[in-house]
């Protein structure tokens, strides 16, 4: 299946420039890792980045800057930093992951439902985000909820359908404050997606009941 | 649950380190430099900084280095001074992508980017480096992610740097509502919701220039191959 769901300019410009938080910035990572097109776009951003960069006006160094940076390209390069405290990725049998994800870590999977779970990705919480894989096996429906904030989506595998369009593998969807919806797994495979949103989602209906459990 | 893990690892983005290179063949420009004060001459805008990059590849020229920190350390600083950095922090990440464009001069491919599009990407790094290390002092960071290069597409037959100075003058031709926010979408710290308010128009409409903004560099750099 192709792809038919592409993050926005504007997202892709976040992207590009560093804007992006770091939760949608995974997000459109496992979009990329499938979309030659959207490559490309960040490439021009990139260029254009640059470009700016090339005109943009000069800052007066301190005085003995190139006198420092002579001095420091004589030391040797310190050793790659390693990770001091996080465990190793996990694995997750039967789910591939994007390299973007698999570099990071994710952690240990919670069930939270028959077939249903959530796994914490290791990004920068500190602004907010939340950042996690879902799973949800077909033929299941999520409950009715709100979206209290932006949230990101990239389908790793599987399908859902939402609003009347049908998101596949590498798909992306991005969905504002205040959307009420519930999508809902499509085909006979179950659906894994990535999902990072600020605000968390507002529970109408029967989400209420599990909400709890998933501590989305 | 806790879903929020604190994050240590370098964001990679597409295509800011390819593979490493063999050394250049490619020589830089003889450039004065008096072995008794290490002063060196600089001249902006004269000579092509991806041959001095790719001479400190191939035989760790200090002249080349200096150089390139002489048209590059004072432009990463205003970069970063736009985006809000300390002068202090701006400094310092200015030296920091210059030492980094030594420390990986062998992975830089002039046929792929250009100089300026390459170490905005190091800079561009670094900065979203040092903004987690402020908030998570703790956190070690991971060494960049080295990426292989991608497969040359035919847009690529046009070498990076005639792309980059025909991108340079295509932007310079955009009406003044797109240019102000392709400006803004790289020397603001905010996001499109922010700029939108600032601008004092509609995020739909933020949302719109910058596409058409991008359409019509896009369309620019074709025809003019
Ligand atoms: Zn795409």
């Amino acid at each position: 299946m192709s792809i038919r769901h592409h993050p926005t300019e504007v997202v892709l410009a976040g992207y590009a420039s560093g804007a992006l938080a770091d939760g949608p910035s995974l997000t459109v990572a496992c979009h990329l890792d499938r979309c030659p097109a959207c490559r490309g776009r960040v490439r021009l951003f990139e260029q254009v980045g640059g470009a700016l960069l090339a005109d943009t006006d000069q800052a007066a160094m301190g005085e003995d800057a190139l006198a420092r940076a002579l001095a420091s390209i004589e030391r040797p390069a310190p050793a790659p930093a390693q990770r001091a405290s996080s465990p190793a990725p996990q694995p997750i049998s039967g789910v591939v992951l994007p390299s973007a994800l698999a570099r990071r870590g994710v952690g240990a999977r919670r069930w939270v439902g028959p077939g249903i779970w959530v796994a914490p990705v290791r990004s920068n919480a500190a602004d907010g985000w939340r950042t996690y894989l879902l799973r949800v096996p077909k033929g299941v429906a999520m409950p009715h909820h709100g979206h209290n904030g932006p949230e990101f989506t990239a389908v790793l595998q599987g399908a859902f359908h939402d609003e009347g369009s049908v998101y596949g593998p590498g798909d992306f969807s991005e969905s504002g404050e205040g959307l009420e919806h519930h999508p809902a797994v499509e085909g006979d495979e179950a659906c894994v997606c990535l999902l990072s949103g600020l605000g968390g989602v507002k529970a109408t209906g029967l989400l209420r009941l599990v909400q709890p459990f998933i501590g989305v | 649950m806790d879903v929020g893990l604190i994050a240590i690892n370098w964001v990679e983005r597409d295509g800011a380190m390819p593979t490493p290179l063999r050394p250049s063949a490619s020589v830089a420009p003889p450039i004065w430099v008096d072995p008794m004060k290490t002063v060196v001459e600089f001249q902006d805008d004269a000579g092509d900084p991806s041959v001095w990059i790719t001479t400190i590849a191939s035989s760790q020229s200090r002249e080349c280095f200096a150089q390139l920190f002489g048209r590059f350390a004072p432009r990463v600083k205003s970069y970063m001074l736009k985006l809000g950095a300390r002068p202090e922090l701006a400094e310092e990440l200015a030296q920091e992508t210059l030492l980094t464009v030594w420390r990986k001069a062998a992975y830089f491919d002039p046929s792929r980017a250009s100089a300026s599009t390459w170490i905005f990407t190091i800079a561009r790094n670094l900065r979203i480096d040092a903004i987690r290390r402020e908030r998570h002092p703790e956190d070690l960071i991971d060494e960049p992610e080295l990426r292989p290069a991608e497969t040359v597409r035919a847009d690529d037959l046009m070498s990076a740097a005639e792309r980059e100075d025909r991108l340079r003058g295509a932007l310079k031709t955009l009406p003044k509502d797109q240019a102000e926010v392709v400006q803004l979408s790289f020397f603001h710290d905010k996001a499109h919701a922010e700029i939108s308010t600032d601008l004092g128009v509609p995020l739909g409409t933020v949302k719109s220039r910058l596409r058409l903004a991008m359409v019509r560099l896009r369309a620019q750099l074709e025809d003019l191959q």
